[in-house]
């Protein structure tokens, strides 16, 4: 009864005083002698975690049927061992930290690790060199990240720009109207341009990996192609003010994703050679050791162009050169 | 900053006026406010040599005077504006765009003396040219005079005009001070003088802006105008109106960005647009609200199948109105590029200047990123630009990149001024291992290190000019020799180049020609970078 009632808090800490209440709402006459022994009761059969707070009150979370009994048969220490490692959450421990707090012999910690283990309760997660200890049915804190971005910890950058390659080809080819003019737009409001769920599908149907591919991974590709100016996110409201009928369908305002021109901003900086010259910052003075006199980068640049101005002067005349 | 922004303003009166005059400048510019003794001290120049400089100075704008007296004799202080030596650079871009903008044919010929002499009259200009009173030229030269005046690119200027704006201000406090009172004002009778006169300086502003009040009220005109048929005195002096040059330089790069941004159709309503407002200053937040209807009716109708073409419509067949007005709301949607401010007749637009200059930096400054820095730099500036400050971690997260790389571009960025550093300490201490290091990028701050880079490559840009042309100095007065020959003899058989000197001349043109180019699409971008000041 009182498991139910901490149960259906769902995954998170219950205040004692909380669940007393909730309690006395069906069963007025608890008392809360007879409330706490329960609670302790459920402790010790692992139904419950518990936990202190601060100014000495327990708060209670439940825990599942099957894991309960599968924590009745652990050992003393094996129990406080899954706790410490349940309450690292998504952290996860290591085998020496967890060594230090039990104060226990190696091998026993190792050989109780090892049961769990095969009980499928706790689980070893490598996320770089060392080995930690989570409980098996959590998801990683610090890699939690999805296999098909991460290998071994680390972006796979490979992975990364194929992905990125994809989805921009295929909104890309989405954001302009087809068969006319090629500067040409689509009118405003218009609102067939992709979305994300669009995007995952056609990531899908290309097959690039057999691993599964989730929404979550696509959303960190586009973003990273937002970053790069490649696309832009745009919220657009489907609302259409003329007809006021609302399609229960489709969701009415959604985020699409619309390509960029591939633009030739001029830039007038980095066409200079100080714009990628190494020693532009600090290096480069008027008088100098280093200086625009002695500069060996504004000839060369300025040979290469006396070049390409020489070859194409029977063709055009100094058109070339506007600015 | 100061230093690099030093060095280039030397240099540009080193160019246009040469060596002594620059000794002169270089005083002023470095000590700020001196009299003449002073001057000629510092600059180790005669008394009266280095009056000849500032006369020059004053004649072409650079140089304020203020007279102040100082117990029985009067002292002129000399001070010098950075802005106007600045604005020197700009001077190339005028002239060229100055047919196109004024739409009249000799404005260019116009401007390119004004600009040359500093300060000029129109009857000035017509004895440079040895154009006869008689003849045609003569005619339409005067017409376009008149629209250029009329149009404000050249602002009539007054004996008081060399005076700074701020000795101005403070002479006219003294002036309504002693009004009041003969002993030391009182602060409450200070404050009054002070709202006094901002009143009567925001009227001046409101003059300036209409064309008529500054044709007839602040200038002087003789009778011939009260006839109505000749309003140009042709002994007034003008300047140019640098304000209403940059202004229009704005508008042509708002409209190159709008082309590369969306289309050429969108850019054309754009030009349309901004021809029409046709406004003075350049650092508006946003132009004065003109009607749909009156767009559409100057956009010419050649241009119809045009927009047709680069426009998929949501049914066929659509009117130019309707397609006209389909553009306007995808410049409204897309960019902030217009503000729509009222549906009344058919829709008022507004431009909003603001917010595309700020698009506009942004662009070129994340260009510069890109260029020198690979798109992975850019990920990084983009991520903490939306995302605000991060550690390391995070950003390897987010940007999906290699860990070293990230690091790499971090400290290649860090060290080019770009991004920030935070330190968060977890413990009183300080401790390295337990502080949280933030990375950081502040936009505004990035666009004054690109301006200082700015400022650095073109005084690089003048140094490396320098150096070739004195190395070929002895080449150049050869050349000049014979050009002056030429002229004398008009015969065209004179030739004191040989052959090599005769390609060598040639390759140094090109050279000079290259880093012209290259300084004036600079300049463009300082422009933007400065708010058209």
């Amino acid at each position: 009864m009182v498991w139910d009632v901490i149960n259906s808090r769902g995954q998170v800490f219950v205040d004692e005083i909380k669940i007393h209440e909730l309690i006395q709402e069906i069963l007025p006459d608890t008392s809360w002698e007879i409330f706490q022994d329960i609670l302790l009761n459920l402790y010790e059969v692992g139904l419950v975690r518990k936990r202190q707070t601060h100014d000495e009150r327990y708060m209670y979370q439940a825990r599942s049927k099957e894991t309960a009994t599968k924590l009745q048969l652990l050992e003393n220490h094996e129990f406080e061992i899954y706790e410490l490692i349940e309450n690292s959450e998504r952290k996860g421990i290591s085998k020496t930290d967890i060594q230090k707090q039990i104060k226990l012999v190696q091998s026993l910690v190792e050989s109780s690790l090892k049961n769990m283990q095969e009980q499928k309760l706790i689980k070893e997660v490598k996320p770089k060199t060392k080995k930690l200890y989570m409980l098996f049915d959590i998801k990683p804190h610090d890699e939690s990240l999805s296999r098909l971005l991460y290998t071994n910890g680390e972006p796979d950058t490979f992975v990364v720009e194929s992905l990125k390659s994809i989805c921009y080809n295929f909104i890309y080819r989405r954001s302009f109207p087809r068969g006319m003019d090629e500067d040409a737009i689509f009118y405003p409001n218009y609102s067939g341009y992709v979305t994300l769920s669009k995007v995952v599908q056609c990531v899908q149907e290309t097959k690039v990996t057999e691993i599964e591919i989730e929404e979550a991974d696509i959303k960190q590709i586009l973003d990273i192609l937002i970053f790069e100016g490649k696309i832009i996110k745009k919220f657009i409201s489907n609302v259409d003010p003329n007809s006021m009928k609302t399609d229960d369908n489709r969701s009415d305002s959604q985020f699409v994703y619309i390509a960029k021109k591939a633009r030739n901003m001029n830039n007038a900086w980095t066409q200079a050679p100080c714009g990628r010259c190494p020693f532009f910052e600090n290096e480069c003075t008027e008088n100098g050791e280093i200086s625009p006199s002695t500069c060996i980068f504004f000839p060369q640049w300025l040979n290469k162009a006396i070049n390409m101005m020489q070859n194409d002067e029977h063709g055009k005349e100094k058109d070339t050169l506007d600015w | 900053m100061a230093q690099t922004f030093f060095r280039l303003c030397c240099y540009i009166i080193r160019d246009d006026f040469g060596p002594i005059i620059e000794e002169v400048a270089k005083v002023l510019l470095q000590k700020g406010r001196l009299p003449l003794v002073s001057i000629s001290k510092f600059s180790r120049q005669s008394i009266s040599k280095t009056r000849e400089c500032l006369f020059v100075l004053i004649q072409h704008n650079l140089v304020y005077w203020a007279e102040t007296r100082e117990g029985s004799r009067n002292s002129i202080h000399y001070s010098i504006e950075q802005n106007e030596v600045l604005a020197r650079l700009n001077f190339g871009i005028y002239v060229k765009y100055a047919n196109e903008w004024v739409r009249h044919r000799g404005a260019d010929e116009i401007t390119y003396y004004m600009l040359l002499t500093g300060k000029g009259t129109f009857n000035g200009f017509i004895e440079d040219r040895n154009i006869s009173k008689r003849t045609n030229k003569y005619k339409e030269l005067k017409m376009t005079f008149k629209k250029i005046v009329e149009r404000r690119y050249l602002s009539p200027v007054r004996i008081t005009d060399s005076k700074s704006a701020q000795d101005k201000a403070s002479e006219a406090e003294q002036r309504e001070l002693a009004k009041v009172t003969n002993f030391i004002p009182t602060k409450k009778q200070m404050a009054e003088v002070k709202a006094k006169l901002a009143a009567v300086t925001d009227d001046d502003n409101i003059a300036t802006g209409s064309k008529r009040k500054i044709n007839f009220d602040s200038i002087e005109r003789p009778t011939k105008q009260q006839k109505g048929e000749d309003p140009i005195d042709e002994n007034q002096y003008y300047r140019v109106n640098y304000e209403k040059f940059n202004a229009k330089s704005r508008n042509r790069q708002i409209v190159e960005f709008v082309k590369t941004r969306i289309n050429q159709s969108s850019s054309i309503i754009a030009k349309v647009i901004l021809d029409i407002i046709d406004d003075e200053k350049p650092n508006d937040m946003e132009s004065y609200a003109i009607s749909a209807q009156r767009i559409i009716r100057s956009v010419p109708i050649e241009k119809t199948d045009l927009f047709n073409q680069q426009m998929q419509s949501a049914r066929r067949g659509v009117t130019r109105e309707i397609l006209i007005k389909q553009y306007l709301d995808y410049l409204v949607e897309n960019d902030d590029i217009l503000r729509k401010k009222d549906e009344n007749m058919g829709g008022t637009y507004t431009v909003r200047y603001h917010e595309i200059h700020e698009s506009l930096k942004k662009e070129i400054f994340e260009d510069v990123i890109m260029e020198k820095y690979g798109f992975k730099g850019l990920r990084i500036v983009r991520l903490l630009y939306e995302k605000g400050k991060l550690d390391e971690k995070a950003i390897i997260n987010l940007t999906l990149m290699n860990p070293l790389e990230v690091r790499q571009k971090l400290t290649e960025l860090m060290s080019g001024g770009f991004v920030q550093i935070q330190e968060v300490p977890r413990s009183a201490d300080r401790a390295p291992s337990r502080t949280f290091y933030l990375w950081d990028i502040d936009y505004k701050r990035c666009y004054d290190v690109l301006l200082n880079n700015y400022y650095h490559t073109l005084a690089n840009i003048h140094q490396v000019r320098f150096d070739y042309e004195s190395g070929a100095s002895r080449l150049l007065e050869k050349k000049e020799k014979e050009d002056a020959l030429r002229q004398l003899n008009k015969s065209s058989n004179i030739q004191l180049l040989n052959e090599a000197e005769r390609k060598k001349l040639h390759e140094l043109e090109q050279i000079l020609t290259q880093l012209d180019t290259v300084q004036l699409r600079i300049v463009q971008n300082i422009m933007l970078f400065r708010k058209y000041k």
